[in-house]
């Protein structure tokens, strides 16, 4: 067996993401003033942005925001790292769940049940990928996959979940404060994504670990601890944004928010958005989200869902892997349609 | 000790059929290194086309069977390009886009199914329905024989195949080096279609049968699926000759745990093995995985 | 410096590598040779923790690094190059080299210094901002020694640099593994290109089916029987 350090002697994302703060405060109070003008307004706008807008679009951008968040996270193991997590839907779920059980059960206030939940997760992320981060990216999936489906067969079965039927939170309709709390936790999640990975050590060693792992073990990079640091980091805000959703709609049960379709969408979000980037997901969660409520408020169907992420998915893959902000270069939108049609036509012989 | 042995034997049945649907599955992985995520909804639409084909047609699931073979091999075989796009290219991470690619299919399929087939669950009857057969010590229900039955034909069929015709050894020649193969001209592409065509074909045959078994719902999928990854890590990822010891343990978990426990947790023990298995022995119980 | 100890692996039914034991003094320039499928690679990727051997150990600078993690064996010191350059395409030549600072840094900054110190080196300077991905072999070759001295390795194990290269990229690197050796960093190299191997390398191991056939200076070895039936040829031997 290889000798192994164990992952919690080398905290290097977190030291360096406080490192990166600092340093970021500092710049912040060199910038111009004019970009410091720019972002407070920006900020005050989205923050204000309830006392002008009716509760039917409130909702909506609630969502968004939500989902952005989400598919940040998803971002950070499957985009910026390359390994696929296709259970992502659990973390969330077991946030939701956290927040229900200690609620309903424990009658907590709802901001530590929060807390709660991410440790949960980031225990659970720990758990999953010890083994299997040390496997190829084909095992990571199927292993994430199966413990998406394992938490929800387990919160179909236990007493404390409320089994399949669920469980019923205490109502607290607010949706402006929802709002403002989706708000915080989605700048909260690309700010941790902005100084772990974007301009971070530890963001270029899972750069490095996406394009050639071997390689990036070679140059000194302890690939198994950074991947499991990269897997727990992408766990927490999904199950924060759990807790938020469970009590924002007041009602949860295992298909809600353990089911495949929130890993789906998560997945197809970034991919479409752009797979490794900063705003990606940001891009990606508002342009699929829209058109979702858009075909939920035309047709009304639910299970419509699946097959469109489904479509999505594939149609992604197939045309834009390196989705929309894949497709800008430098500034220029490259699409490349004739050839990419060019290509799935030889693919069928014609 | 009755019930220890029907369950047994109930459980090695079953594995019988899985080991089907784990024979194509792996062998999709040893020559192409695609994880089909779809797997469970190639069953899945095995099973609601027999029921299909009975209601409308009548007679019994069994004379479709050849139908559907050859109806799930010319599916396969006109999407394997869109995946070979998908895993091809100047693509990054050509495997995990496969992935991703199989993943969206199987959402459509199964979003497919339930926007057109509701949330109904379905039965298929046969002749051998009700029907028990003797055999020796316990009392085997005739139809499950007769899964079983038709798991051993079509995987020995499918061995004795992949053995003796010439495409037959391409694909092994394939799944064992790549580039050598093509070098002495195998033609990779035509191959890897019908490799996954095969195994669309067999595993929405294997579908009839568990539809006739058990009830057809729109979500039944999601256990085969996790029935397909369990055979294929226990026995080796791309290991076909493992995948039938594999099959037959997942039978015999499987049906354990519904007797002794509950229904409601089979699929959270093959998770737990499978959890384990990638702890312990990623390479497969028989350490001949990738 | 470097001990290697009864090394066996074999794959399948190939024995790739079998019973290997040699040593590597300090500041030395040392050179593998020997045919195809001797075992140079696979020997190279034992002792840089990327295969596990079946038995055998190796140590360096006294320690045994046998069954480490290449990462761990990459901080302690020993870096090496792949045959097939392997850079991380999307990234920068600047970045590809960063990567293999972290590892002596603290901050970006820190790294990045201490990449651009590399890049100056090898003579990668001017390319500092191109994709890895848009270099021609030979700076691909060179990008890949950058990257694996960024480590600040004590020992640099290369993989055929010389191999592909036209005559005064040949040169050019025989300077740079030169300069390498004089900065203090000791190098074993496989390599296929004699006129490379001979003028450079202090000592030369050939191998021959994943066994030491023969050992010593260049001029010993060009001219031992056994080499020159196994490797060399007939015509190396009448040449020199």
């Amino acid at each position: 067996m290889s000798s192994m350090e164990p992952f919690w002697h080398a905290p290097e994302a977190y030291s360096e993401g406080v490192g990166n703060l600092l340093v970021g405060v500092k710049r912040i109070s060199q910038a111009r003033t004019s970009q410091i003008l720019g972002w407070a307004m920006g900020m005050g706008f989205l923050l204000a942005f309830p006392l002008f807008v009716s509760s039917f679009w409130l909702r909506i951008a609630t969502e968004v925001l939500m989902w952005a968040g989400l598919a940040q996270s998803w971002n950070i193991i499957g985009g910026y790292t390359g390994y696929l997590s296709f259970g992502h839907g659990a973390f969330f779920g077991i946030g939701a769940y956290a927040t229900a059980i200690l609620m309903v059960h424990a009658g907590w206030p709802f901001w530590p049940t929060l807390l709660v939940g991410a440790i949960l997760s980031a225990l659970c992320a720990a758990a999953v990928g010890f083994p299997t981060l040390r496997l190829r990216g084909a095992y990571f999936a199927i292993a994430t996959w199966a413990f998406g489906e394992a938490m929800r067969q387990v919160a179909t079965v236990l007493e404390a979940t409320g089994g399949a039927f669920g469980m019923q939170l205490p109502p607290f309709l607010n949706l402006p404060f929802f709002y403002e709390a989706m708000l915080i936790a989605t700048v909260l999640t690309y700010l941790l994504a902005f100084l772990l990975l974007e301009r971070s050590m530890f963001g270029y060693k899972l750069r490095a670990i996406r394009e050639n792992e071997v390689a990036a073990e070679a140059a000194g990079v302890d690939t198994v601890v950074t991947k499991i640091e990269a897997f727990i980091l992408s766990a927490i805000p999904a199950a924060v944004f759990g807790g938020l959703y469970a009590y924002l709609i007041t009602y949860i049960h295992p298909d809600s928010v353990l089911g495949p379709a929130i890993t789906d969408l998560m997945v197809v979000m970034v991919l479409f958005g752009g797979v490794g980037t900063l705003w990606g997901p940001l891009v990606g969660a508002t342009a699929i989200q829209l058109v979702n409520r858009l075909l939920w408020f035309l047709r009304g169907e639910s299970t419509l869902y699946l097959v469109y992420a489904g479509v999505a998915i594939c149609l992604v893959v197939l045309f834009m892997p390196d989705g929309l902000l894949g497709l800008v270069e430098r500034r220029r939108l490259v699409l490349r349609p004739k050839e990419n049609l060019r290509a799935l036509l030889r693919q069928f012989k014609l | 000790m009755g019930l220890f042995l029907q369950t047994l034997i109930d459980g090695l049945l079953i594995g019988g059929l899985i080991i089907v649907i784990g024979v194509g599955f792996s062998l999709c992985f040893g020559v192409m290194h695609i994880i089909d995520f779809a797997v469970g909804e190639w069953v899945m639409l095995g099973a609601y086309t027999a029921f299909w084909m009975v209601r409308y047609f009548g007679r019994d699931p069994f004379v479709y069977l050849p139908v559907i073979f050859f109806l799930y091999m010319a599916i396969g075989y006109l999407i394997y390009p869109l995946i070979h796009r998908a895993v091809s290219g100047r693509r990054h991470n050509p495997a995990l886009m496969g992935l991703v690619f199989t993943f969206g299919l199987a959402s459509l399929i199964k979003g497919g199914a339930l926007t057109a087939w509701g949330f109904h669950v379905r039965s298929v009857t046969t002749w051998l329905s009700g029907e028990s057969l003797p055999l020796g010590v316990a009392v085997v229900p005739a139809l499950r024989f007769a899964g079983f039955a038709f798991g051993v034909l079509a995987t020995v069929a499918f061995m004795l195949f992949l053995k003796w015709s010439k495409i037959g050894v391409a694909i092994r020649a394939m799944a064992q080096d790549r580039i050598m193969a093509e070098l002495l001209g195998v033609d990779t592409n035509r191959v890897s279609a019908l490799v996954y065509a095969m195994y669309t074909g067999l595993t929405g045959m294997a579908g009839v049968l568990i539809g006739a078994l058990f009830s057809i719902h729109a979500g039944m999928g999601l256990r085969y699926t996790t029935f397909a990854f369990f055979v294929v890590v226990l026995a080796g990822m791309g290991y076909v000759p493992g995948v039938i010891p594999a099959g037959f343990l997942l039978g015999l978990l499987q049906s354990l745990v519904t007797v002794y426990v509950s229904g409601r947790y089979t699929l959270l023990a093959v998770f737990l093995v499978l959890y384990g298995t990638l702890l312990a022995r990623p390479r497969g119980l028989l350490g001949r995985g990738w | 410096m470097l001990q290697v100890e009864n090394l066996t692996k074999s794959f399948g039914g190939v024995q790739a590598v079998d019973g290997l034991t040699f040593a590597i003094q300090e500041g030395s320039i040392t050179g593998l040779i020997g045919p195809n499928g001797s075992g140079k690679t696979t020997c190279f990727n034992l002792i840089s923790g990327q295969i596990r051997p079946d038995t055998g150990t190796v140590r360096f600078a006294g320690r045994e690094i046998t069954h480490m993690r290449p990462s761990r064996i990459a901080r302690l010191g020993i870096g090496r190059t792949f045959q097939i350059p392997t850079p991380f395409t999307r990234m920068t030549v600047l970045e590809n080299v960063m990567i293999g600072a972290f590892s002596r840094s603290r901050t970006l900054g820190e790294a990045s210094r201490l990449a651009l110190e590399v890049l100056e080196f090898t003579g990668l300077k001017e390319k500092q901002d191109e994709l890895a991905a848009n270099l021609t072999t030979a700076d691909r070759k060179r990008l890949e020694v950058a990257r694996a001295l960024s480590t600040g390795p004590r020992l640099l194990l290369l993989d055929e640099v010389i191999a592909g290269l036209n005559p005064t990229e040949v040169q050019g690197a025989m300077e740079l593994i030169r300069a390498i050796r004089a900065r203090g960093i000791t190098v074993l190299m496989v390599e296929h290109v004699m006129e490379a191997v001979l003028p450079l390398c202090d000592w030369v191991i050939v191998l021959n089916f994943g066994r030491k056939i023969a050992e010593g200076t260049p001029d010993r070895i060009v001219h031992n029987p056994t080499v020159i039936d196994a490797y060399l040829g007939e015509r190396f031997r009448a040449r020199t």
